[in-house]
C-alpha cells in the first residue's frame, strides 16, 4: 500500500456525511448471507463428527 | 514509515498474500484430486501432500500476509480503520487466518487416515467434500481481498473522516 490519496468527498462543501457507500452495503449483506451458508453447511454435517 | 522500510514492507505483504492464493489453488486441485480419483495410491499422495502445504506454505503465508497486513495499515495513512475496503480486507483475512487454523486438524486427521490407507468410511467422505468447499471459499475470499487490494474502492469510515478532520485542524 503507498500512502492513502486525498478522498475527494471530504473536498465536499459543508459538513455532510456521506454515509456509507452502496457497495459495502452489497458486499456486507452478499458476505453475511455466504458466511452464514458457510456455518450451516459445516452445522449439517458435511464435516467429520466432534469437528 | 520511511520510504524503504514501507516499500519492504509492501513487497513482504504483496508477496504473502498472492503466495497464499497460490498456495490455496494447489490445496484446492489436491482436495479434488483426493476426493474424485479411483486411485488410492494417487488419493493417499495428494492427502499428504495437501497436509505439507498446509503447514510449509499456507499457514505461514496467511500469518505473515495478515501480520504485514497489520503493518502497512498501521504505519501509512491509509490506517486499519480508515478505509472501508481496508476494514472489509482485514476483517477477512483474519477471519480466513482463524478457519484455516481451525482446519489445520482435520487436514492433519485426513492425512493419518492416508497414511494408514483407511479412506472409506462415511465419517471421512464427509470430511473429504468439506476440505473441497472449504478450499474453494478460501479462494474465493483470496480473490477478493486481491481485487479489494487492487481496486482500492473510495469510501472512507466516520472514524476514517473524523481522524483526518482532526488531522488537518492540528496542521492549520
Amino acid at each position: 500500500m503507498a500512502e492513502a490519496p486525498r478522498d475527494p468527498e471530504l473536498d465536499r462543501p459543508g459538513d455532510a456525511d456521506p454515509g456509507t457507500p452502496r457497495w459495502v452495503i452489497v458486499f456486507g449483506v452478499v458476505g453475511v448471507v455466504l458466511f452464514l451458508a458457510f456455518i450451516v453447511l459445516h452445522l449439517a454435517g458435511l464435516g467429520p463428527r466432534g469437528h | 514509515m520511511r520510504p524503504l522500510v514501507r516499500k519492504l514492507a509492501l513487497t513482504t505483504h504483496v508477496t504473502s498474500s498472492v503466495g497464499w492464493l497460490g498456495a490455496v489453488a494447489a490445496f484446492f486441485a489436491l482436495a479434488v484430486t483426493g476426493l474424485t480419483t479411483d486411485d488410492l495410491a494417487m488419493a493417499r499422495g495428494a492427502y499428504l501432500a495437501m497436509e505439507l502445504v498446509a503447514w510449509a506454505i499456507i499457514v505461514p503465508f496467511g500469518l505473515a500476509s495478515l501480520l504485514s497486513g497489520l503493518i502497512q495499515g498501521l504505519g501509512t495513512s491509509w490506517g486499519l480503520f480508515r478505509h472501508y475496503w481496508v476494514v472489509i480486507k482485514l476483517v477477512l483475512t483474519v477471519l480466513a487466518t482463524a478457519i484455516l487454523l481451525l482446519h489445520m486438524h482435520p487436514i492433519g486427521h485426513l492425512a493419518r487416515a492416508a497414511e494408514e490407507a483407511r479412506l472409506s468410511g462415511g465419517e471421512l467422505a464427509g470430511l473429504r467434500i468439506q476440505l473441497v468447499a472449504d478450499a474453494g471459499a478460501a479462494l474465493l475470499v483470496l480473490a477478493v481481498n486481491t481485487a479489494l487490494s487492487v481496486l482500492k474502492p473510495r469510501g472512507m469510515t466516520r472514524y476514517g473522516r473524523r481522524k483526518l478532520r482532526e488531522e488537518r485542524g492540528a496542521a492549520q
